[in-house]
């Protein structure tokens, strides 16, 4: 059964048709909000938010064909909503620390290191922006469609984030990060 | 921009690098849990996924809401007193019709029905598509989106006078009649929000979509509680 057959059974009620519908996509929805919030517990959160909702909601989607980027703006508000709870339940300045990385064979742990405090620090705008963009290879104009802005703020924002990046990975040497939350 | 290329393919490769690839299994296995419990929302307004409401939405929604509660309630009133809704095609009560009916016999019925409209809703849908509040979608193709609307707000209307006049068995009178009650409220709302949207006021539109909600979940109750099959 293709994927559009499945949407078109779920949204009738059909949980079964559901369940295997989103098997086929947690890992990704998952792998998403864990890039842009950096914590495995509220990627899980936000990852079964989405999931609950797309159940409740899916009658309102009116092209099966569209399920995928329709998902994926559900996810993207979930992630948003549970980054936004956790700065207001983080300390207004916090040390920043990167998950230890394991070495590898071009011994570019340092790289590493510096793309994670790199991302860090953007807000959650860039951050999702990179992140579809750049991991899940969405198009400018899908990305803006998914976060719900112009394509032009899209663009502009990868532009930022990117930039932000370069000039992370250009500073070699840093002392203790730390992060001011507003 | 060369260097910019090269920062985006280096930024691409660490971040396929840190995705943990796979979901905890816990996560589809709560998820189920709560789903268990969620009811899917009926009526067709919401063509797009929940927004955030701004304070002026907001007011419009608890506004509307109210207005809702108190249709609702009036109707069941005048449903009882007359087995009819305003601005609804009458159709025979279903308490006259209703004797030796079993609940076998009428979910046989009215899943006949339901399976029966799914085609249309489907076709209506396409027609609608997605776009209708967004203010980028041009005009023309804004107002046969709303014509679509319309249409399936019509087909909508006499699938539900059909169910309504099914034979129902005795012991679910009472929430039908519930049911019933919140048909031609929900139409009105869908209504006022085909008008705001001609107005150009999406995001008031948005918040009557919300406020269907409450109505759509008596519909989804009914549905649940007697195993009936969603109709469209």
């Amino acid at each position: 059964m293709t994927n559009v057959e499945l949407v078109d059974r779920a949204r009738r009620g059909d949980r079964q048709a559901f369940d295997a519908l989103v098997a086929g996509m947690v890992d990704r929805l998952y792998s998403i909000a864990r890039l842009i919030l950096r914590d495995a517990d509220r990627a899980e959160d936000a990852t079964q938010e989405t999931l609950v909702r797309c159940w409740r909601d899916l009658p309102s989607l009116r092209e099966p064909s569209r399920f995928d980027a329709w998902i994926h703006r559900l996810l993207i508000r979930a992630v948003h909503d549970e980054f936004r709870a956790q700065r207001r339940h983080s300390a207004n300045i916090r040390v920043l620390h990167a998950e230890p990385s394991q070495p590898d064979e071009s011994g570019s742990v340092a790289l590493r290191e510096e793309l994670q405090l790199g991302f860090a620090r953007l807000t959650f705008e860039h951050r999702s922006v990179l992140v579809l963009r750049l991991y899940l290879g969405l198009s400018i104009d899908e990305t803006a469609a998914t976060i719900g802005i112009p394509a032009g703020t899209a663009k502009s924002r990868l532009h930022y984030a990117t930039e932000a990046m370069r000039l992370a990975l250009e500073a070699n040497a840093r002392p203790p990060v730390r992060e001011v939350s507003a | 921009m060369n260097a910019g290329r090269d920062v985006e393919r280096l930024i691409s490769t660490w971040l396929v690098e840190e995705s943990p690839g796979r979901a905890p299994d816990r996560i589809l296995a709560n998820a189920a849990g709560t789903i268990d419990r969620t009811r899917q929302r009926r009526f067709l307004a919401a063509w797009r996924e929940p927004v955030s409401i701004g304070l002026r939405g907001f007011a419009a929604m608890a506004a509307v809401l109210i207005l809702a509660v108190a249709g609702a309630a009036w109707i069941g009133r005048s449903t009882a007193s007359s087995g009819t809704a305003p601005n609804q095609t009458p159709t025979p009560s279903p308490a006259s019709t209703a004797a030796g009916v079993t609940l076998a016999e009428y979910r046989t019925a009215r899943d006949a029905i339901c399976d029966a409209a799914w085609p249309q809703r489907q076709s209506l849908d396409a027609r609608i598509g997605d776009g209708l509040t967004d203010p980028a979608t041009p005009a023309a193709e804004r107002a046969t989106k709303l014509a679509a609307l319309a249409d399936e707000i019509t087909f909508e209307r006499n699938l539900a006078n059909q169910l309504h006049g099914l034979a129902i068995p005795a012991a679910l009178h009472t929430d039908e009649a519930v049911w019933w009650s919140t048909v031609a409220p929900a139409f009105a709302m869908i209504e006022q929000e085909i008008a705001l949207i001609q107005q150009g006021k999406f995001s008031e539109a948005d918040a009557v979509d919300q406020a269907i909600t409450p109505l759509s979940s008596a519909a989804e109750a009914y549905e649940s509680k007697y195993d009936l099959k969603p109709c469209p």
